[in-house]
């Protein structure tokens, strides 16, 4: 390994003496041991983690006098001062209370070392998996959801396998992703949440899905350019870094669990309707719709005689109760010269939907080893192999769920429904009152989607302290993906076209790679016994890559599920994409009697995708960190134990994405003559210009302990400027060239507060009650779109389903922007109607002259709150109750129900009851530009149980019998109970999945109730 | 910052590459830019395409973007299908509001399904403009410059007689700057339209035996043309040496799915459209006469599950050829300059003449019937002369189905002969189960994007 090769190469430094640490740690209070304590030696990277038994060992610790410092979030640090004899051992017990504080709970810096908080002026989440029930979650993106203020985790769909869109303080970029950059044991690694080949209608799975979260140790959230300056172009949008479990010197400790849960769909479906009536002159008339009882014709239907309806979704029996099961073992252990983990999970999980389903395999293996005594290594490695198959529905009419919201208002059955309800089934007995008529739903069940991953995930880090002040450190990562989309339809099942009946099948391979590679060295030095001085160069190299192949065929042989089996219509692509950054970073903090930090930052980059006349870009930063409360002179107020005064300022940037420099043309086959030839056609118009973007942020706040630090308080404001957005501009179409072009235009503002409250409300030997809440409050704003090259503005980009949002100055990204509609029932008749068009005097709809802002799809707040009760070590409670407010959320499917199928309760039943929903079905039926879509912006706020979690821990002669340490049985449930006024069914649902501002409820699958029970077992 | 290079590169070399950048990095001897080189395999470059070596594929590259602006694809629906639902050949019969618009003639600038097309036009005009100045530098004899030239010039001749007044047509230049134009009416869009095609006859003609098709691919387009100016006497000059039995078609193939006729795609397969019959009053009764130049075939429902559902036999695969040009349109040219000018009997002869020599379709692989009979000298002068123009544009309405003359032909209608937008345009109520009725539009307007262009606020008007 050249990297490991190079600090060995440098010349031998004179061998410092060391010794060995060793101790105990207990919780003060219950004087029981407490394991995966971190206990660290002060200004070194030495450090280890307590076993069960509370023991800890800490080798090649240099002789001498020094600090040691026990710490675990929860829990307030304790410093020992301790004389470690040359090659002999010295002892530490520590004896640790429980706190709020996070002060000096340790972070990973981008140079490769760690620090304490206090030391940093930025802010940075810090997500203990510990205390993470896994039993209530399902995906790593449920343990990021609710936990960190100004991270919003937003669940599209209740499909196995769908993604989630992650936003850290606000979207940035206009037209790149707005998703944190993800790291994973110091590599960087793949995170697209919109991860496939194929369309389904909406939902795509994300790369978030393979991380395991029992793997992981915690996860640090760094969440803007004021803390992420250095970590450079890509980091703009935060960095999400997780660092995996990690063995430890002592007994070998094994973990095994068994997991069951059912899924059950728990969502209130309106069912479709449909009213018969008559005629003035008597005539029966089939569809006596709002359309129909408020137009002049002749034929209008002037009464309801009846109505009936149909939930095809139930009378299908289109659904079934799901389940899941995982079962999993880890073992930990080691000696001073090397620690391990290894880890093996297999999950199997059936959605209510029947053919979505998943099984996901993942192994971990850690390992550390001592090379020398100022030399260690860590090799960590990571396996996924999923499969997944994915359902249809969203914007597809094949699906279970899209297909009967779209259905009739009967189960048309054999025997059809032609004479007891006209009009409605014809000759079709075989839907089930699902969409497409004449075909039994279950046969799209033939349409079976697939993506199968194989995923590597590893990195090799070494640490090499030389002398007692300098420290080197190395890390290379590597993250392989192979990514394996298919479909595969079989022939003569599915009647719906002949393309169905022919039967095809598509393969799409990707190979996605992320390789880092980093070194960096840190020297520290006390210039007086007050001041530190820590330096730090260090220079980043990243490669990121795909490629993939895709192949089709039609006419497949029927059974076959292969290529092999297809013998018409094939075709076959390849696209590949890389991009490259080169990056040198310094870094120089001045520590004043460890209370006050300066950081001084600089990252300077350059990389593959930036225009050929732009060079290289600078990201610098400048952090300071005040812990007043240390100073003497503070005063001694009742109840405050610590304060901490911070300020932050950084930049981080966002590269162009590959290609969106050059101008290229894209290959073709044409027919000339009768005869396919190659030809070509515009791919980009290109801008040789083409920059990062860049975001600037500023940063304050506090931290304050109360109370002997059981209560703690983080506050922070941030106000974040991205300059020179890269946006995608819509080129003029007369210039007969792309659609568009990628120009650094615009500014973007995110500007808003965080609070997160630890509080331990109560504590005794019997009883422990403590919550945790945080809140976000987010204001989003495009200042300036920009002008080109002419001094132009740059015209407002239509976005999203119908184009009912825009990307606008002055307006928060992505928002709803359409006529506003007001309505009034003039004659009183409980109908909404524009008989004579727009404008008459009978009409009952009033549109604005112009298109006005909304609201937005992004909520302007959430809070959560997460309380913990525990009794003793028995019995312990969590739940996490969400709310988000301040979104709105189009309901495009109540739209398509009423304006198009005309099967909802307003355009079937209408009353004095939904006179507001008739006059948005209405709406959208007058001749543009008046057709205004504005009536099905619904107020999406809503609080949700999102996760209630009982743990109980066996008694110790259940444990025994199954010849195991300890025992628990954890009882959860996941989704609960929504709190909302949306009509729809969810108002998170989203058809435009992790889309950066596309939004819209439409015919999406809605999330699903979880129940699971676990038995855990140590040895 | 970006050098070429058409390596692969595989798990190993990259992996070390990686490994080793770091270290590299803080290397005094070390070029950071050759880190940062990375190549471009599945594109080509502009520098890839220069030089005589490069026309036949630019030819071909003309050819495809003239097929996937005027036919569409299997993801784009082209001219045909947009002129179509417009007009009264097609009725929509599926869910998505933006092409429901178009055919309830309700239209908003800001509609995405109306974008896509518009830039494919554009971007058709733009490659057989750039094509036709790269053999007019490199080989200008070659018949196909001519070609190419008729192409571009067909595409103005659709912008003229789709959409509304006031379609620009800019340029990028060689140094990637831009050239914005103006608002152009569909007068002066036919004028250029005129000057390319005049271009296009004088390299055909000569090419000779080489130029044929180009050179009468020319003539007609330029009639159609001069047609559109309400110069039919000019227009039938100009056809008169068209054989009858000529037939540029625009070509698809199952190849690739760009390649796909979208009048199969959205018919066939998705069930999009529906042929109409007599279409909200004013339209012609396709299904009902199932003529054999517009035959169609029920299937059961369209795609929205409500909409009974015609499909038009004309287009029956993937790879069934869309026809831009034939000699039968030269013929009822010249049918209409003599219903003009009172020649009641060259009147008719034209449009039998026609009648005789037009492509008639049947289902699968069944033979396909004769053209209908002749019309008869009395029953065409039974016909008053509203009659008679009627029977005119039914004439060219089925010969010429799908085929994007329809809309050009109700929009002469209102220009020319004095009808009433009401009384040509499908008109009334829309499809009740959708609700509303028809508007008012006339022809398309210039997606909202356009305004990026400075030159350009909104079409000029909306007139006929």
């Amino acid at each position: 390994m050249a990297m490991l090769a190079l600090p060995l190469a440098l010349p031998a430094f004179a061998q410092t003496a060391t010794g060995v640490v060793t101790g105990k740690v207990t919780d003060r209070n219950s004087q029981r041991p407490l394991a995966s304590v971190q206990v660290r030696v002060a200004g070194s990277p030495r450090a280890a983690l307590t076993d069960d038994a509370g023991n800890y060992r800490i080798t090649a610790v240099p002789a001498g006098t020094i600090q040691v410092t026990a710490q675990r979030i929860g829990y307030a640090p304790q410093t020992r001062t301790v004389s470690v004899p040359a090659s002999g051992v010295a002892t530490a017990d520590f004896s640790i209370v429980v706190s709020a504080a996070q002060l000096d709970v340790f972070v990973v810096t981008a140079t490769g070392t760690t620090e304490r908080k206090r030391e940093n002026g930025a802010v940075t989440a810090t997500i203990d998996s510990s205390a993470i029930n896994k039993a209530a979650i399902s995906t790593f993106a449920d343990a990021l959801s609710s936990r960190a203020p100004g991270v919003v985790v937003q669940q599209a769909a209740g499909e196995t396998g769908a993604g989630s869109r992650v936003r850290i303080r606000g979207s940035n970029s206009i037209s790149l992703s707005n998703e944190p950059l993800l790291i994973i044991d110091g590599a960087r690694v793949d995170n697209n949440p919109s991860s496939s080949a194929i369309g389904t209608g909406g939902q795509l799975p994300s790369r978030l899905n393979d991380i395991n979260p029992e793997e992981i140790e915690n996860i640090e959230i760094i969440k803007g350019p004021a803390a992420a300056a250095l970590y450079g172009t890509a980091a703009a949008n935060g960095v999400i870094q997780i660092t995996t479990k990690k063995g430890r010197a002592g007994a070998t400790r094994w973990d095994v669990f068994s997991e069951t849960g059912s899924i059950k769909d728990v969502n209130n479906y309106e069912p479709n309707f449909r009213s018969y009536g008559h005629t003035a002159a008597g005539a029966l008339v089939t569809n006596c719709s709002l359309y129909s009882r408020t137009s002049l014709a002749a034929s209008k239907c002037v009464a309801v005689d009846s109505t009936i309806s149909n939930l095809p979704l139930a009378t299908a029996g289109m659904e079934s109760n799901g389940d899941r099961r995982i079962a999993g073992a880890s073992v930990a252990g080691g000696s001073d010269l090397a620690t391990y983990f290894l880890s093996g999970e297999y999950q199997k999980e059936q959605n209510v939907i029947l053919v979505n389903n998943s099984q996901r395999m993942n192994i971990r293996t850690n390992v550390r080893g001592q090379l020398a005594k100022s030399l260690d290594a860590q090799v960590s490695i990571g396996f996924t192999n999923s499969d997944l198959r994915r359902p249809q529905d969203d914007n597809n009419a094949f699906g279970v769920v899209s297909g009967s919201q779209l259905g009739k208002a009967a189960d048309c059955g054999p025997n059809g429904l032609n004479l007891q309800h006209p009009g409605l089934c014809g000759s079709d007995t075989l839907s089930r009152g699902y969409y497409n008529p004449g075909i039994d739903p279950k046969a799209f069940y033939n349409i079976n989607t697939r993506q199968g991953v194989q995923r590597l995930t590893g990195s090799i880090a070494s640490n090499w302290t030389p002398i007692s002040w300098l420290a080197v450190n190395g890390t290379f990562g590597a993250d392989v993906d192979n990514r394996n989309d298919n479909e595969t339809i079989q022939p003569n099942v599915l009647a719906y076209s002949q393309n169905t009946l022919d039967g095809s099948r598509g393969v799409y391979r990707a190979y996605v790679a992320n390789y880092t590679s980093s070194l960096n060295a840190t020297a520290t030095y006390d210039a007086t016994s007050a001041l530190k001085l820590t330096t730090a160069i260090g220079s980043q190299y990243t490669d990121i890559y795909s490629t993939r192949t895709d192949a089709f065929g039609a006419k497949l042989l029927g059974g076959s599920n292969s290529l092999a089996g297809t013998n018409a219509r094939f075709s076959v692509s390849e696209t590949s994409s890389e991009v490259r950054t080169l990056g040198f970073l310094g870094r120089e903090q001045l520590a004043w009697r460890d209370r006050m930090f300066l950081t001084l930052g600089i990252r300077s980059d350059k990389n593959s995708a930036f225009g050929q006349n732009f060079s290289r870009v600078y990201y610098p930063s400048l952090s300071g960190s005040w812990v007043i409360s240390d100073e003497s002179y503070f005063p001694k107020v009742r109840g405050v134990t610590s304060l901490r005064l911070r300020a932050a300022t950084g930049s981080a940037g966002q590269n162009p994405g590959y290609l969106a420099a050059e101008q290229y043309y894209t290959p073709v086959a044409v027919v000339v003559n009768g005869v396919d030839v190659p030809g070509f056609t515009i791919g980009g118009a290109g801008n040789t210009s083409l920059k990062p973007e860049k975001s600037t942020e500023v940063e304050g706040g506090f931290d304050l302990g109360l109370f002997n630090d059981r209560v703690n308080l983080e506050y922070t404001h941030y106000n974040k400027i991205t300059k020179d957005a890269l946006v995608n501009v819509n080129l003029a179409p007369s210039l007969g060239s792309s659609a568009n072009r990628f120009q650094n235009l615009g500014q973007v503002r995110n500007y808003g507060d965080e609070a997160l409250l630890r509080a331990t409300l109560y504590e005794s030997r019997k009883v422990t009650f403590d919550v945790t809440v945080n809140g976000a409050w987010t204001t989003n704003h495009l200042d300036d779109l920009g002008v080109d090259a002419l001094g132009n503005r740059i015209p407002d980009i239509p976005a999203g389903f119908s184009s009912t949002q825009i990307i606008k100055a002055g307006l928060p990204l992505g928002s709803y922007y359409q006529r506003a509609l007001t309505y009034n029932d003039i004659n009183g008749d409980g109908l909404i109607g524009c008989p004579n068009g727009r404008g008459s005097a009978d009409c009952e709809v009033t549109v604005a002259d112009s298109a006005s802002y909304q609201g937005s799809p992004f909520p302007a707040a959430e809070v959560s709150f997460a309380p913990s009760l525990a009794f003793g070590h028995v019995i312990r409670f969590t739940a996490t109750l969400d709310h988000r407010s301040g979104q709105k959320l189009f309901n495009y499917t109540s739209n398509y129900r009423n304006q198009l199928i005309v099967n909802g309760a307003p355009s079937q039943t209408p009353s004095a009851a939904n006179l507001a929903a008739q006059a948005a079905a209405v709406a959208t039926t007058l001749p543009a530009p008046y057709n205004t879509y504005a009536g099905y912006f619904e107020n999406a706020t809503f609080t949700k149980l999102r996760e209630v979690a009982v743990t109980l821990s066996l008694p110790d002669r259940f444990a025994s019998q199954l010849h195991a340490g300890s025992a628990s049985l954890t009882f959860a449930g996941r989704n609960l109970h929504t709190w909302t006024n949306y009509t729809g069914l969810d108002p998170e649902s989203n058809a435009g999945a992790q889309a950066n501002f596309t939004t819209a409820e439409f015919l999406t699958a809605p999330q699903v109730r979880y129940f699971t029970a676990r038995l855990a077992l140590s040895f | 910052m970006l050098n070429i290079q058409m390596n692969r590169h595989y798990f190993a070399r990259r992996g070390a590459l990686a490994l080793l950048g770091g270290c590299l990095a803080i290397g005094t001897a070390c070029n950071p830019d050759k880190l940062l080189t990375v190549g471009t395999p599945d594109v080509v470059l502009p520098s890839d395409l220069t030089g005589p070596a490069a026309l036949s594929s630019a030819y071909a590259a003309s050819l495809g973007d003239f097929q996937v602006a005027y036919a569409g694809s299997s993801g784009s629906e082209g001219q045909v299908i947009f002129a179509g639902l417009l007009s009264d050949e097609y009725l929509n019969a599926e869910t998505f509001p933006t092409r429901i618009e178009v055919d309830r003639r309700t239209t908003n600038p800001i509609n995405s399904s109306m974008l896509p097309i518009f830039q494919n036009a554009q971007r058709a005009r733009a490659t057989a403009e750039l094509v036709s100045s790269r053999y007019a530098q490199f080989d200008p004899a070659n018949a196909n410059r001519a070609e190419v030239q008729a192409l571009a010039a067909y595409m103005y001749v659709l912008f003229a007689e789709n959409y509304c007044n006031g379609v620009p047509t800019s340029k990028v230049n060689d140094d990637g700057s831009f050239a914005y134009g103006d608002p152009q009416t569909g007068a002066q869009l036919l004028t250029v339209a005129l000057a390319k095609f005049d271009s296009a006859i004088t390299v055909a003609t000569a090419a000779g035996a080489s130029g044929a098709t180009a050179l009468n691919l020319a003539r007609i387009g330029k009639a159609r043309a001069q047609l559109d100016q309400n110069n039919f006497a000019a227009a039938a000059a100009t056809v008169a040496a068209v054989p009858t039995t000529f037939a540029y078609n625009v070509l698809h193939d199952e190849n690739t799915s760009r390649q796909y006729n979208a009048n199969y795609s959205f018919t066939v397969t998705s069930k999009r459209f529906s042929v109409s019959d007599k279409e909200g009053v004013n339209g012609i009764p396709f299904v009902t006469l199932n003529d054999p130049r517009a035959p169609v075939v029920r299937t059961a429902l369209g795609f929205d599950g409500a909409t009974p559902f015609y499909q038009p036999l004309k287009y029956q695969t993937r790879s069934a050829p869309t026809p831009l040009a034939l000699g039968t349109e030269a013929r009822l040219i010249e049918a209409e300059a003599a219903l003009r000018a009172g020649d009641d009997a060259t009147f008719l002869a034209k449009l039998n003449e026609a009648r005789a020599n037009s492509k008639t379709y049947a289902a699968g692989t069944a033979v396909p019937p004769a053209p209908p009979a002749a019309i008869t000298a009395a029953a065409e002068a039974a016909l008053s002369a509203t009659g008679k123009q009627d029977l005119l544009f039914q004439e060219r309405a089925l010969d010429l189905f799908l085929t994007s003359h329809r809309l050009g032909d109700l929009r002469r209608l209102i220009k020319y002969y004095s009808r009433g937008a009401e009384t040509v345009f499908p008109t009334g109520a829309y499809l009740v189960a959708k609700g509303g009725s028809y508007g008012t539009d006339v022809n398309l307007p210039i997606p909202f994007e356009e305004t990026n262009n400075p030159q350009y606020k909104q079409c000029i008007d909306r007139a006929p």
